[in-house]
Formats: structure tokens, sequence, C-alpha cells
């Protein structure tokens, strides 16, 4: 496209403003940035802070303890400390899977509480701009709206934000 | 008292329930029988596990203040040491939705297995509540 709709040739200004509009929205540099850390749960995209995620771990055993909820696989060895890994399909109410190849356990921290929660796959770390993250819909389902604090789009997908602090602080009182 | 690194160890008695290898201080074991005792109360009953299978013993156990038990549990059953560096308070969540309320701690020992410690008198102690 090499003219307007006046059939003149484009200006500078228009040439910009078309590759900004290509380029998605404006985003203020100055603007915080946010680090997400984005999974994929059954198919659904969904996000902790990056903040609350001390690490992801990729296969490493998980030794069952008796006596626990389904969602609690049981406890893995981080380097000589014992941590529980939760199934967040199972916490989130999904249908249960063995565990694929690309699960992986995300170690998290809320609450002053720490556990590995177990997604299907790690899709991106990635930094976004404080205002891209938006209310949540109110097509939440009921049990997921006191643990979601917004929805950002990514790469095509409606990612769920997750409250870590939230999530594992119900979970210790049976909440969940 | 020793830092759990200095290579202090914990005396303690191994059994089976369920598949899984428990243990309990070695102090509260008055005595192993090889044959039924009355009155005793079996382990996987006791941890609501599945129902006992193979080889029993029975462990008199002394709680303190004079009280003893006796705790059925399956073979094998062993005097052992555990390294106090390597016993592993429970992870809060696990402790917070555990239905074993005797469970104390664990080890994950060399070979990758867990060892599941009991608190012998909360072994024995009314649930809350």
């Amino acid at each position: 496209m090499t003219e307007n709709e006046n059939g003149d040739d484009l200006t500078l200004d228009q040439v910009l403003a078309i590759r900004r509009g290509a380029a998605g929205p404006v985003v203020n540099v100055d603007e915080p940035l946010v680090k997400l850390v984005v999974f994929v749960l059954n198919g659904d995209w969904f996000a902790f802070h990056g903040d609350r995620v001390k690490e992801v771990l990729s296969d490493c055993p998980v030794y069952f303890l008796p006596g626990c909820p389904p969602s609690l696989e049981g406890v893995i060895n981080v380097r000589g400390d014992i941590e529980s890994v939760l199934s967040l399909r199972s916490v989130l109410r999904y249908p249960p899977a063995a565990p694929a190849a690309g699960s992986r356990v995300l170690l998290g921290q809320g609450a002053d509480l720490r556990s590995g929660l177990r997604v299907d796959s790690v899709e991106e770390v990635m930094d976004v701009p404080q205002s891209l993250i938006q209310a949540p819909p109110h097509t939440i389902p009921d049990h997921l709206r006191p643990l979601v604090l917004g929805i950002v789009a990514f790469h095509g997908h409606m990612v769920t934000l997750l409250d870590m602090d939230r999530l594992l602080a119900d979970y210790r009182a049976g909440a969940l | 008292m020793h830092a759990p690194d200095d290579g202090a160890r914990l005396n303690v008695v191994r059994f089976s329930a369920a598949g899984h290898t428990f243990a309990v201080e070695a102090r509260r074991v008055r005595a192993m029988h090889l044959s039924p005792q009355p009155q005793s109360h079996r382990i996987e009953d006791l941890l609501r596990l599945s129902a006992p299978a193979g080889s029993r013993r029975w462990l008199t156990l002394d709680l303190g203040q004079g009280r003893c038990v006796c705790l059925e549990v399956a073979e094998p059953v062993t005097l052992d040491q555990v390294a106090a560096g390597d016993v592993r308070l429970l992870p809060p969540l696990v402790a917070a939705r555990t239905t074993l309320p005797a469970l104390a701690a664990m080890v994950v020992e060399r070979d990758g297995q867990g060892l599941l410690l009991l608190d012998g008198v909360r072994l024995f102690s009314p649930p809350p509540g």
C-alpha cells in the first residue's frame, strides 16, 4: 500500500501509525512490568506471578505418601529439602491425567508456604505491562473465582492469572 | 543437644504397613514378640490404611507414665539408626492435610525411598475434636 484513501502518497506519520497498529497496542515503556510464568492445564492457559515461582522442576521423582488427599501427589527431594507436590489439575477440578513427558513442577511460594505444583507444561516466562492484566470476567467458574487475579492475552490465548498466596493458604485450610 | 548435621543419630525400629516403611523411636519399644499378644492394635487400623498382609510381629510400646500398649506390625521389623540430619519436617501442606495424625517426620534415604517416622504417643491419642 503506497497511497491513502484520497489517492495521495502516504506520509511518514501515516506509515508509522500503520506500523504501530500492526505491532499491537502502544506500551508505555515506563510502565511497571510484571513477570508471569505461563503454563497449561488441560488445554487452558494460566499464569502465576514470577515472584511466586521459585523454580521450575522437571523429571523429579515423586514419593507417594499414604494418608494424603488425591490432589496431593506426594513429596519430592529438592537438593535435600522435602517439598509437597500438588496436582494443580486436581486442585482446580480438571479431570485426572497421568503426568506427561512435558509436565513440570512449579516450586511455588506464598502465604509463608511453599509447595510444588504439577502442571501439564510451562509455555513461557514473560514480562507484561501491568495495564494489560484485566479484571477477571464474570464467566469464570465459581470455584475458580477466589483464586483469579485477572486475565491477560498472550499468543492468542486468554491467560488466567492465579493467586499463589490464596491457593496455598486455601489448600492448607482444606478449602480446596 | 546435637546440631542435626554433627553426626548425631536417631535409633528407630522400622516396620512395614500397607506396603510403606514406617518407624517409631527405639526408646519407645520395650519388646518384640513373635506371636499374637492380647489387646494388640493393628498399625493399619490406627493409620486407616489397607488390610494387613504378610508375616506379623507385635511390639510393646512404652508411652510413658507407666502406659504400655501392643502394636501389631508387618515384617520386616529391624532396629536401625538414621542420621539426625536426614530427618525432615513434614512439608506444611502435608502436615495440614494428612490423615495420619501420628506422622511426625520423614527421612528420604540414600536409595530415594521414604521412611515415615511416627510419634508413638500420638498414635494412641484420641483424634482432636
